[in-house]
């Protein structure tokens, strides 16, 4: 006549003891209560007698396994995921740099430009800065430009053609003055369109 | 690692592009899911049985939550497929569903596969189990399975599962000794 054990919670650590499922703990304890309980011993042996009465039937593991689908080859359809998104991103930064040069452009074109009119000395010559590539600053000077354009590289400061050599002591100390005056103008973006220095016929009188 | 977590593996190692790990998994629960499928009075065609529900279980991983542990899905795949074969047998051939007092002759067929006296008359035991007593009995010592995951495939709660297993060994033990 077989009973049931009274403490339920150690006849539910039964099954999982006949399948070695418990933890190391649980069945050190299990196997020290099957030492004195006989009721639970026998229904360790009835455990592991119905689990032997339905023995699994063979099947074709290999026929299951070439109808399952195909993997879906996620690692490869990974990196291809992170190409595409390098090349968004290379995109997406071109995009924006090109947009934020169309925007300074559009900015420095309506900006109005700045023009520094300097007293006139003796002569005038024509100077080209960068701040005003489009209004040349006179200067009554009798320096002779040489050259009748200047270089299309931006550049910084002033810039003028001629002989320096051919001034004398005062227009030197005059344009080094109006230099200093110049350059405590605020500086703004170089551009490549620089106003050529234009040759002044008259002296420059006219030159505006 | 615990079986889960084995299982987890292998599906991530099939998610990216290997096949093997398919093959891993159903070497792991090819046979349990065919005992169950027995169990249940599934006497032919169980090949194409485990198949189904591979197959149904890896068309739609995409769609696993890990709710449950996958053997558990596994399990509740299976037995969803061998109850839609019994209902569509039971409209083609007007049988009665098996119950109590039908099992006994459906699981003849297994006397022959059954080494030990023992375990025969275990067997003859356990086939007059209500049918549900008798899938928690099943799972529970052929599989091992906890009373959660039992629940779970049945469509049950924890406590009514435990009840039905202790149930279900009162009667065992009752028809062993009247035996």
């Amino acid at each position: 006549m077989m009973h049931d054990c009274a403490d339920g919670d150690m006849r539910d650590l039964l099954p999982g003891y006949v399948h070695g499922a418990l933890s190391a703990t649980e069945g050190a304890t299990v196997a020290g209560h099957l030492e004195t309980c006989a009721d639970c011993a026998a229904e360790v042996e009835l455990i592991a007698a119905a689990s032997r009465a339905f023995p699994a039937p063979a099947v074709d593991l290999g026929r299951i396994v070439k109808a399952l689908p195909a993997a879906p080859r996620g690692a490869r359809r990974g990196v291809a995921a992170g190409r595409a998104w390098r090349v968004a991103a290379a995109i997406g930064i071109v995009t924006i740099g090109a947009f934020s040069v169309i925007a300074l452009r559009g900015y420095f074109s309506a900006t109005p430009r700045r023009t520094a009119s300097v007293p006139a000395p003796a002569t005038g010559a024509a100077l080209a800065t960068t701040d005003a590539p489009h209004a040349p600053i006179v200067v009554d000077s009798p320096v002779h430009v040489s050259s009748p354009a200047v270089s299309s590289k931006p550049r910084s400061g002033i810039s003028f053609g001629g002989g320096i050599s051919d001034l004398t002591d005062d227009q030197l100390n005059t344009l080094l003055g109006e230099l200093d005056a110049l350059q405590s103008l605020p500086s703004t973006e170089p551009e490549t369109h620089l106003s050529p220095i234009v040759p002044l016929a008259d002296g420059g009188h006219n030159a505006r | 690692m615990d079986d889960g977590s084995a299982d987890a593996a292998l599906i991530e190692r099939w998610k990216g592009g290997d096949q093997r790990a398919a093959a891993e998994i159903v070497r792991r629960h090819a046979q349990a899911l065919a005992r169950f499928a027995a169990s249940s009075g599934e006497r032919e065609e169980l090949d194409e049985l485990v198949q189904d529900t591979f197959v149904r279980a890896f068309n739609s991983l995409e769609s696993f939550r890990a709710d449950s542990t996958f053997r558990t899905w596994l399990f509740t795949i299976l037995r969803r497929l061998v109850l839609d074969r019994k209902r569509s047998e039971k409209r083609r051939h007007n049988q009665v569903e098996l119950d109590e007092g039908h099992a006994v002759q459906a699981y003849d067929a297994l006397d022959a596969l059954v080494a030990d006296e023992t375990a025969v008359r275990v067997r003859q035991a356990i086939e007059r189990l209500s049918p549900l007593q008798k899938e928690v009995f099943v799972l529970r010592v052929t599989e091992g399975m906890a009373y959660g995951e039992i629940a779970t495939l049945v469509g049950s709660t924890e406590g009514a599962c435990r009840v039905h297993y202790h149930n279900a060994m009162r009667s065992v033990k009752e028809f062993l000794d009247d035996a």
